[in-house]
C-alpha cells in the first residue's frame, strides 16, 4: 500500500511540473532508475574488442630481417632497431599506436594487437630478441644460392620496374631504356617486397646469373594485356599498377596503349575482378 | 562608478577542461571588461611538423584536438595533397566525409554534455555522454580508434570501410535519433535551462560577421556560413543540404543550432551511405613535396585553416594550422561585456570548449616567430 501511494506520488511530482514546463527531464530520470546501467561492470566484464582496436604493437620476432623499416616509419621514434646485437625494442610509454610501423614491415612480423599494454610507473623499454644476420662475405666466398645471398634478377625480366617501386629501402634502380637492372648491395635490407611484387617472378636471393648486362633476347611473340568487358568494374586499379602507363580508365572505358604495353603481367596480378589476361599483340 | 574588481578566471577552472586565463573586470556582478591570454600549452606543434616526414606528420596534426581529430588529419592531408596537386578517389572522399560527420556528432553530443555540466545538470551531461559512447563505439570498429583514428593519410585513406559496416553504422545512428532527440528536447523546452541560457551572451548579425565568427557561433547570429557548402573538401555538394542557422545569437541559440547539427550530420552520413561508389580507397602519391597548399575545412567548432609548402623533400618546410577557436576568441569577449559573473563558464564554453587546445598549441608558434 505505502508502496502505492510512493508510486503515484513521484508519478504526480513528475507528471505535474513536466506539464508545466519544469523537469522535463523527469521521464527519462525514472525510466533510467529502472534500467540496466549502462556501464559495464569493469574490470569484472572485461572489455570485447572490436577487430581494428589499435592497442599496441607486437613483435613475432624469429621472423624479423632488422630492416629497420618500423623505425624508419615510427612518427615519434619509439621503435629502435639493433640488427647486430639482435634487439628489437619500443618504448611504450613513447608509441602513439598509429600503426604506420604494422603498415610498412615488409616481412609483416609486426601485428597491432587489441589490447593496450599494462599502465605500469615507470617507462618502460620493451626488448625482443630477432635473429642476428652474419657479417656479410665474412669468408670472402661465394655466398651459396638460398636465401642470404644478394638480390639478382634472371634474364626473364621486363625492367618494368615495379621492383624499385616496391622497394622500402631505394635499393633498386631500373632504367627500362637502357635495359639496366641494379641492386645497391649496402642498402639493400633484403626484405622480399620486390620478389613478392615482381610480376615476372625474376627476382630471388642468392640466385644464378644476374641478368642486367646482356639486354635478353626479345621474345618472339610480343604479348600484351587484354580485358574482359564483362567482368571489368573500372576501379582503375591496373592503370594505378601499370609500371609503362599504359593503361587509362575514364569513365566505363578501358583502354590498352599496345605501343607502350612490356607484357609485365602486373595488371593481371592486382585486378580484383579477375578481369585481365595476356594476349598476343 | 562602482569599485572596479578583477577576478581572474582559469586557467584551472571546473567548467574549463584546456587551460585558458580570463582576467574579468567586474563592476559589482557585472563584467566591463575582459583580457584574454592564451598560451598555457603551447607544444611548438607547426615546427614539430617541419622535422617529420609528412607522412608522419598526420599523426602529428592529428592530435592538435581529441575531439575534432579527424578533420585535422583530414585537413593536413587535404592541404599536403593539394602541395602535391593529387586528386584522392571519390570513394576516399566519401569514407572521409562520413566520418568527419560522425566525429561531428560526437563532438556537439560531448559539447551538449559539458555545457548541461556547466550549468549543473549532471544527469543531462551523464545522458549526453552515455549516447557519445555509442558513436565512440561505430570510430572503434570503423577505424581502430576511440578518439584518434589514424586512418587518413596523404592521398586517400589508410583502411577502407565495408559497405555492410557503414550499413550497420546508419542503423545504430537512426536508433540513437530517438533517444538524442529526448535527450536535447530537455535543452530546448526545460524551463530551468531555458533561464541560463536564453537572452544570455547575445550576439547580433552584426557583430558577429564583423569580429569573423565561425561555426555554430555565427550560425547561432544569423549568417548562413557553412564553409561544407562552400569549401573544396569531401561530397558535401553532392548530399545537397541547408546550413543550420538560427537567429536569436544568445546561448540558446548556438546550443539549437548545434543539436540540429547533430541530426542533419545523421542524415548527412545516411546519404552519403546510399551513395558511395566502389572503388580503390587510396592513390599514389609523389615520395617529396612540391609546391604550397591553403586549405579550409569546415569543424565541429568552424572554419579551419591549413597551409602546407613542400621543400621539395619529404620534409615540409612550413605549416600552418589555424582552429576554429582561435578565430571565435574576440567574439567570445564581446559576449562577455555586460553579462553576470555567474554566466562566464556558460559562455566560455558556449563558442565551444575545445578552443584552447589547438589555438594555443598551433598559434603560440606563429607568435614567437
Amino acid at each position: 500500500m505505502i508502496l502505492i501511494v510512493i508510486v503515484v506520488a513521484a508519478l504526480l511530482c513528475v507528471i505535474i511540473p513536466t506539464r508545466l514546463g519544469f523537469f522535463k527531464f523527469g521521464k527519462t530520470i525514472l525510466g533510467s532508475t529502472f534500467k540496466k546501467t549502462a556501464c559495464r561492470m569493469y574490470p569484472v566484464i572485461p572489455r570485447e574488442y572490436e577487430e581494428r582496436t589499435r592497442g599496441s604493437v607486437s613483435i613475432d620476432g624469429p621472423n624479423c630481417i632488422g630492416c629497420g623499416i618500423c623505425a624508419n616509419a615510427c612518427p615519434t621514434d619509439a621503435i629502435e632497431v639493433d640488427k647486430a646485437g639482435g634487439k628489437w625494442k619500443i618504448q611504450r610509454m613513447q608509441c602513439i599506436q598509429c600503426s604506420a610501423c604494422v603498415d610498412n614491415c615488409p616481412k609483416k612480423c609486426l601485428t597491432m594487437e587489441n589490447m593496450y599494454t599494462l599502465p605500469n610507473v615507470v617507462k618502460v623499454v620493451d626488448e625482443f630478441e630477432i635473429p642476428v644476420k652474419a657479417a656479410k662475405k665474412a669468408d670472402g666466398g661465394a655466398a651459396p644460392a638460398d636465401a642470404d645471398g644478394d638480390l639478382t634478377c634472371a634474364d626473364t625480366c621486363v625492367f618494368c620496374g615495379l621492383c624499385a617501386k616496391a622497394c622500402p629501402a631505394d635499393a633498386i634502380a631500373v632504367d627500362r631504356k637502357e635495359k639496366s637492372w641494379k641492386v645497391d648491395t649496402d642498402a639493400c635490407v633484403k626484405c622480399g617486397a620486390c620478389i613478392d611484387k615482381c610480376p615476372k617472378k625474376s627476382l630471388s636471393f642468392g640466385g644464378a646469373a644476374p641478368a642486367a648486362e646482356a639486354a635478353p633476347a626479345a621474345p618472339a611473340k610480343k604479348s600484351v594485356a587484354a580485358l574482359d568487358e564483362e567482368k571489368c568494374v573500372y576501379c582503375a586499379a591496373c592503370a594505378n599498377e601499370c609500371a609503362a602507363e599504359a593503361i587509362t580508365v575514364d569513365g566505363t572505358e578501358w583502354k590498352l596503349d599496345e605501343e607502350k604495353c612490356i607484357g609485365c603481367e602486373a595488371c593481371v596480378g592486382v585486378c580484383p575482378a579477375d578481369a585481365i589476361s595476356m594476349k598476343e599483340a | 562608478m562602482g569599485k572596479r574588481t578583477i577576478v581572474p578566471f582559469g586557467p584551472q577552472h571546473p567548467v574549463l577542461p584546456e587551460p585558458l586565463h580570463l582576467d574579468l573586470v567586474l563592476e559589482d556582478e557585472t563584467v566591463v571588461d575582459v583580457i584574454p591570454s592564451i598560451g598555457y600549452i603551447h607544444r611548438g606543434l607547426e615546427k614539430l611538423c617541419e622535422t617529420k616526414d609528412y607522412n608522419k606528420m598526420v599523426y602529428v596534426v592529428e592530435r592538435i584536438c581529441g575531439i575534432c581529430s579527424f578533420g585535422h588529419g583530414w585537413g593536413a592531408s587535404a592541404a599536403i595533397e593539394g602541395a602535391m596537386g593529387v586528386q584522392v578517389p571519390e570513394r576516399a572522399e566519401y569514407l572521409r566525409t562520413i566520418l568527419h560527420e560522425l566525429g561531428r556528432v560526437h563532438s556537439h553530443l560531448l559539447w551538449l554534455g559539458l555545457m548541461a555540466d556547466a550549468f549543473g545538470f549532471e544527469s543531462l551531461f551523464n545522458h549526453c555522454w552515455r549516447i557519445r559512447e555509442t558513436v565512440l563505439d561505430l570510430f572503434e570498429k570503423n577505424t581502430g580508434g576511440r578518439v584518434v583514428f589514424s586512418i587518413c593519410k596523404p592521398g586517400g585513406m589508410r583502411k577502407d570501410i565495408s559497405n555492410e559496416n557503414l550499413q550497420e553504422m546508419v542503423t545504430v545512428l537512426n536508433g540513437l535519433k530517438a533517444e538524442i532527440k529526448e535527450i536535447t528536447d530537455v535543452f530546448i523546452n526545460d524551463a530551468s535551462v531555458k533561464n541560463r541560457m536564453t537572452g544570455v551572451g547575445v550576439l547580433t548579425k552584426e557583430e558577429a560577421m564583423e569580429l569573423c565568427a565561425v561555426g555554430p557561433t555565427v550560425r547561432g547570429s544569423g549568417v548562413a556560413q557553412d564553409l561544407r557548402l562552400t569549401g573544396d573538401h569531401g561530397v558535401y555538394h553532392e548530399l545537397g543540404f541547408e546550413p543550420v542557422v538560427e537567429e536569436a545569437g544568445d546561448c540558446m541559440a548556438r546550443t539549437v543550432v548545434r543539436i540540429r547539427e547533430v541530426f542533419q550530420s545523421i542524415e548527412l552520413i545516411e546519404k552519403a551511405v546510399a551513395q558511395i561508389p566502389d572503388g580503390p580507397v587510396d592513390c599514389k602519391v609523389p615520395k617529396t613535396v612540391d609546391g604550397e597548399f591553403a586549405t579550409r575545412l569546415e569543424q565541429p567548432r568552424g572554419e579551419a585553416f591549413y597551409y602546407a609548402k613542400g621543400a621539395g623533400s619529404k620534409f615540409l618546410k612550413r605549416m600552418r594550422v589555424r582552429t576554429p577557436t582561435n578565430i571565435n576568441i574576440p567574439a567570445l569577449v564581446k559576449m562577455l561585456g555586460g553579462s553576470d559573473l555567474a554566466d562566464v563558464p556558460i559562455l566560455a564554453l558556449t563558442i565551444d570548449r575545445c578552443w584552447y587546445s589547438p589555438s594555443t598549441r598551433a598559434s603560440a608558434v606563429q607568435k614567437g616567430r
